[in-house]
């Protein structure tokens, strides 16, 4: 009993205590606040897994049902909480199978810290069972990665790998580690990594360039915020508000960047890209001075770049210097952090009005109110995605953490669903990875219980990672499953009616009872196939207590407007 | 227009550093023209790569921009051939 309250009291980070590698690892964690893992284990980690037996009350460890989930778990993780995830694998086939999440962490800027177990240092390069040189596979989908083979090299990898994947544009990080490294015995001394030679995360704040934005901004008569998820990462969103309010500046958000600007605010002006709002991409060509905050102009959120923007000089505010310039030239560039400059550049500006340029706004929308009324409020055929996420939207009031998939469902959930709190809309955006949504709801629904945590779902993405309905079983993680099921790969069905003459090559799918699966791990299910039944299904699954999946059989052959063409501009945008 | 470039990079000496910017430039499709590549003399901790590369200035340029990113280097330096 007294050698086990000694293990779970904070690490001893005095010198000469003399640990194993493995335990060596998981004080490490704990120094840097972890309290929870997702993992499966296997040969190559089995030391780690053995100390951990030991440290179950410190240290949650949450048995995924395959690597993928854990990675995605530990990003939504991060996503709704601001930490670190962190996610633990073997080698070989566990390690191959974090790169889907690592790439997707690397492209939306997630920070987790993944852990891999890797053959002993005698065997590498033989080909040894499950031996794979993961460091060189992950090399560009990681901001940093490194292979440990002593276990008095573990604290300082572990403090530099968090301090890399939370601190600058955040990020996934890979520590692979060697078993020799966690059976050895080493010296145990843990200290914090606050900074490095090498990297300076935090760029110093140019006051002449947000005195050149200012007088940009004060000059312009159409200005214009684009808001990505740099705000949300700066924790910038009450001075995202003081600036827009203060120069009367319309905000519009990337997909990303959803959350970080309230949906409520009588400045948003909604949601830009492929398939954004209509009034949003239209007046992108009609501002005459940009404030890109935290993004990226992404191709879904510019199109053709050579059509964007034509008459806007652009204020480009990002953390990474290299994605300035990158896509669209700046005539300012503020290499910084978000919440630095737009406090500085706050007080820089004037109080100014732009009545008609806001009303432009509103006039616009008023093009695209039937294509809301026909998603939102119909009142024949099959359900429609819109009208669900309406339905949800008004019963949560819009304060759910909502994390959807990819596909037809995702912008019809991110168009309708009115973001009103940062980190509530958990998304994968870059990468677009089929199979996200249902384990990093799993980790946001951990990290965050005081809100509902709802996965939105198509029922080709559902079918990708399903296996972790074992997992909410297991640990009764109060996720409620909402799958949009029109039985087609809807998106790319969509595509291939408008560009390749209706020829719907594989995209039709056979589903199982979706019902029936959930009941075989024992969470509570039903279907909707009728709209009369809608509203108290979502009633039913939101007040559920633990995790739920609500089935709704929706029309088939939806498309979702508005939408530009892929190569065109984004003024070409189409309305039906 | 694609000319003779030469980037010269001060970074760590570690595992897989060399890797990484060998990516940055095979992922945009820059020609790699020549590499060398040699720990300091005084310093094993820390190398130099020497990169010739055929691109374009403004490739060039973005491509410094990542080789800057990475964690391990420590400074960039374009010379025009």
């Amino acid at each position: 009993m007294q050698v086990k309250d000694a293990l779970l009291t904070k690490p001893d980070t005095q010198a000469g205590v003399m640990l194993t590698g493995s335990e060596i690892l998981l004080k490490s964690l704990i120094e840097e606040d972890v309290t929870t893992i997702f993992g499966y284990p296997g040969g190559a980690i089995m030391p780690v897994y053995d100390a951990l037996y030991n440290y179950s009350e410190t240290l949650q460890h949450v048995l995924v049902r395959h690597e993928q989930g854990a990675v995605h778990a530990a990003q939504g993780y991060a996503r709704v909480s601001g930490k670190a995830g962190v996610a633990f694998a073997t080698s070989g086939p566990g390690a191959t199978n974090l790169i889907t999440g690592l790439a997707d962490a690397m492209i939306d800027s997630t920070p987790i810290v993944c852990i891999t177990g890797q053959v002993a240092s005698a065997l590498l390069g033989t080909d040894a069972f499950q031996e794979t040189d993961v460091i060189n596979i992950s090399l560009p989908a990681t901001k940093w990665n490194v292979q440990v083979t002593r276990a008095a090299d573990i604290p300082q990898a572990v403090a530099k790998a968090f301090f890399i994947a939370r601190t600058g544009r955040p990020g996934p990080v890979l520590i692979d580690i060697t078993k020799d490294a966690q059976f050895e015995l080493a010296e145990y001394q843990y200290k914090k990594c606050t900074a490095l030679r090498t990297y300076q995360p935090k760029p110093a704040l140019s006051n002449i360039a947000v005195l050149q934005a200012a007088e940009l901004i004060n000059q312009a008569k159409r200005p214009y915020i684009l808001a990505g998820q740099g705000v949300i990462l700066a924790e910038a969103t009450r001075e995202l508000i003081r600036f827009a309010e203060k120069g009367n500046i319309p905000v519009a958000s990337t997909l990303l960047g959803l959350s970080g600007f309230p949906a409520d605010h009588p400045l948003y002006v909604g949601y830009l890209g492929m398939h954004g709002n209509y009034s949003p991409n239209i007046n992108t060509n009609k501002a005459d001075v940009i404030v890109a905050v935290g993004m990226r102009f992404d191709d879904r959120v510019t199109g053709n770049v050579r059509k964007y923007a034509p008459d806007a000089r652009i204020i480009h505010i990002d953390i990474d210097k290299a994605e300035i310039n990158k896509i669209i030239k700046a005539e300012v560039a503020v290499h910084a952090d978000a919440k630095e400059a737009l406090e500085l550049l706050t007080t820089y500006i004037g109080p100014k009005e732009h009545p008609e340029w806001i009303r432009s706004f509103k006039d616009l929308d008023e093009q695209e109110q039937r294509i809301y009324f026909n998603d939102c409020h119909p009142q024949t055929g099959k359900p429609k995605m819109g009208e669900v996420i309406r339905h949800l939207a008004e019963k949560t009031k819009g304060e759910a953490v909502v994390v959807t998939d990819v596909g037809q469902h995702q912008m019809v959930t991110t168009r309708y669903f009115p973001f009103k709190n940062p980190r509530t809309n958990i998304t994968s955006g870059g990468l677009g990875t089929m199979g996200f949504a249902l384990p990093a709801a799993m980790g946001a629904a951990l990290e965050r219980s005081e809100r509902p945590v709802v996965a939105v779902i198509g029922d080709g993405g559902f079918q990708m990672t399903l296996q972790e309905l074992g997992t909410i079983m297991q640990y009764n993680i109060p996720v409620k499953i909402l799958i949009l099921n029109n039985n087609f790969l809807g998106m790319v069905r969509q595509w291939q009616q408008l560009f390749f003459e209706k020829r719907y090559s594989f995209t039709e799918m056979s589903n199982p009872n979706f019902i029936k699966l959930a009941e075989a791990y024992s969470i509570p299910a039903s279907k909707v196939e009728d709209r009369t039944q809608l509203s108290a299904s979502l009633d039913e699954m939101l007040q559920s207590s633990g995790p739920y999946l609500l089935e709704v059989v929706v029309e088939k052959e939806e498309n979702v407007f508005p939408m530009v063409p892929a190569g065109a501009g984004i003024g070409d945008i189409i309305l039906e | 227009m694609k000319k003779d470039y030469t980037l010269e990079v001060l970074a760590e000496n570690n595992f897989s550093v060399l890797n990484r910017m060998v990516n940055i430039f095979n992922r945009r499709r820059i020609r790699i023209k020549s590499i060398t590549a040699t720990e300091l003399e005084d310093d094993y901790h820390r190398g130099k790569a020497s990169f010739q590369l055929h691109t374009t200035e403004e490739m060039l340029e973005k491509a410094r921009l990542q080789l800057d990113k990475l964690i391990e280097v420590e400074r960039t330096v374009i010379i025009e051939n």
